[in-house]
């Protein structure tokens, strides 16, 4: 009961307001009575809205006026959320017509200042990443290099932890003993093996070598040579069969000797 | 197929520096020779070879000046493109260990035969100008 009670007065509230508006400016009072002859009043061109507005116009009814004042209905209603209201406000009066377009001004100023300053960023944008590229790009090779000196770090000091062979004659192994240098110190490439054979002829057909050792040397490498070859396979020669692992370098070869086994056959 | 054309390698002088027998001697020092490309392989050749004048040097008795090369390495090595690049290119050394000559009709032949043939390894390198004359 209560609820209704309160419903009933908020209606009331409503209804007076309502009635006070269009009282107050007597638009609404109009369409109690019918127009005979509607008559289209455009003060300055067609009215924009179409038919809505003609039509909010028209309600002049008889009341015939040609120029309207500005207290009276001048601007005409559009629809019920009065839209058009602004607009046709301008259009009917200069001074407002005038602060629109200045309002429209300063809002493409705003825009045209926010749209230069979104251009900069992107602009920076693009700079920043060109640069960001580069650097990335020099810090990618930095690591590369830096990778690959491991890399070959590693490898060389996972050749220095197996076991290693170099097939030769008796006289280059006395020349190894005296120097501590894989064939003597001697200028040229040095060639060795991670692959141990047990007969000359098998040494000498899978590494092709241009003749039969006579000893195999097990060793371990001392320094740190830059290898031009890590197990690399080489070509058949003179009717062997190749395919022999290979690594070499063209620096010093400094080595322990483990062992030195003649070949008998 | 090579980028290069075989006949570019013609006339080209080179170093080499000669690794196994590991106590080589030729007349231009220990371990060391020199030479000059005087034939490269034809297409139709079991596989590519330079035939090259060299330092002279002594093996097996007898007097050499004359040698076959070939790649050492399995399938990594072009050895027209990287003899023609300038790059060290390391390579079996062919020379004939009987009366014959090596020549372009016969290189083929002293390839990969025991019978007719040993070789040295080395690592060969094309010198930067012309040598004139041939």
């Amino acid at each position: 009961m209560k609820r209704n009670r309160r419903w009933r007065g908020w209606w009331m509230v409503a209804v007076a307001v309502l009635g006070l508006s269009v009282v107050g400016n007597g638009q609404w009072a109009d369409w109690r009575e019918p127009p005979s002859h509607q008559t289209i009043v455009l003060p300055h061109g067609p009215s924009p809205g179409g038919a809505v507005a003609s039509g909010s116009i028209g309600l002049m009814g008889s009341r015939r006026v040609e120029r309207p004042g500005r207290d009276e209905d001048l601007w005409p209603e559009a629809g019920a959320d009065g839209r058009y209201r602004v607009i046709d406000a301008c259009r009917y009066d200069e001074e407002l017509q005038r602060e629109h377009e200045l309002i429209l001004c300063q809002g493409h100023r705003v825009l045209w200042r926010v749209g230069e300053q979104l251009r900069q960023e992107a602009l920076d944008s693009v700079r920043w990443g060109a640069v960001g590229g580069a650097l990335g790009k020099t810090v990618r090779a930095t690591v590369k290099s830096a990778r690959q000196v491991i890399h070959h770090g590693h490898n060389t000091a996972k050749i220095a932890d197996k076991p290693l062979y170099r097939y030769m004659s008796r006289a280059e192994a006395d020349a190894i003993r005296e120097t501590g240098l894989l064939r003597g110190g001697r200028a040229g490439e040095t060639f060795w093996t991670d692959s141990r054979f047990t007969s000359a002829a098998r040494a000498q057909s899978r590494l092709s070598l241009g003749s039969a050792p006579e000893v195999r040397m097990e060793f371990r490498l001392k320094n740190n040579p830059a290898l031009e070859r890590a197990g690399t396979r080489v070509q058949p020669a003179n009717g062997g069969t190749g395919l022999g692992r290979e690594y070499s370098t063209f620096d010093r070869v400094e080595v322990e000797i483990i062992n030195v086994q003649p070949f008998t056959h | 197929m090579s980028s290069h054309s075989h006949t570019d390698l013609t006339g080209r002088s080179f170093a080499a520096l000669v690794s196994e027998p590991w106590d080589f001697k030729s007349a231009a020092g220990d371990n060391r020779l020199d030479g000059r490309i005087v034939a490269a392989s034809p297409d139709s050749a079991k596989k590519p070879w330079l035939l090259c004048n060299v330092s002279l040097f002594e093996a097996g008795g007898r007097q050499i000046d004359r040698v076959v090369l070939t790649c050492r390495y399995w399938k990594t090595e072009s050895l027209f493109d990287d003899v023609s690049a300038g790059k060290r290119v390391t390579v079996h050394m062919f020379y004939a260990v009987d009366s014959g000559t090596v020549d372009e009709t016969t290189a083929d032949d002293y390839l990969d035969n025991p019978n007719l043939s040993r070789f040295l390894i080395s690592s060969i390198q094309l010198q930067t100008s012309l040598t004139p004359g041939g």
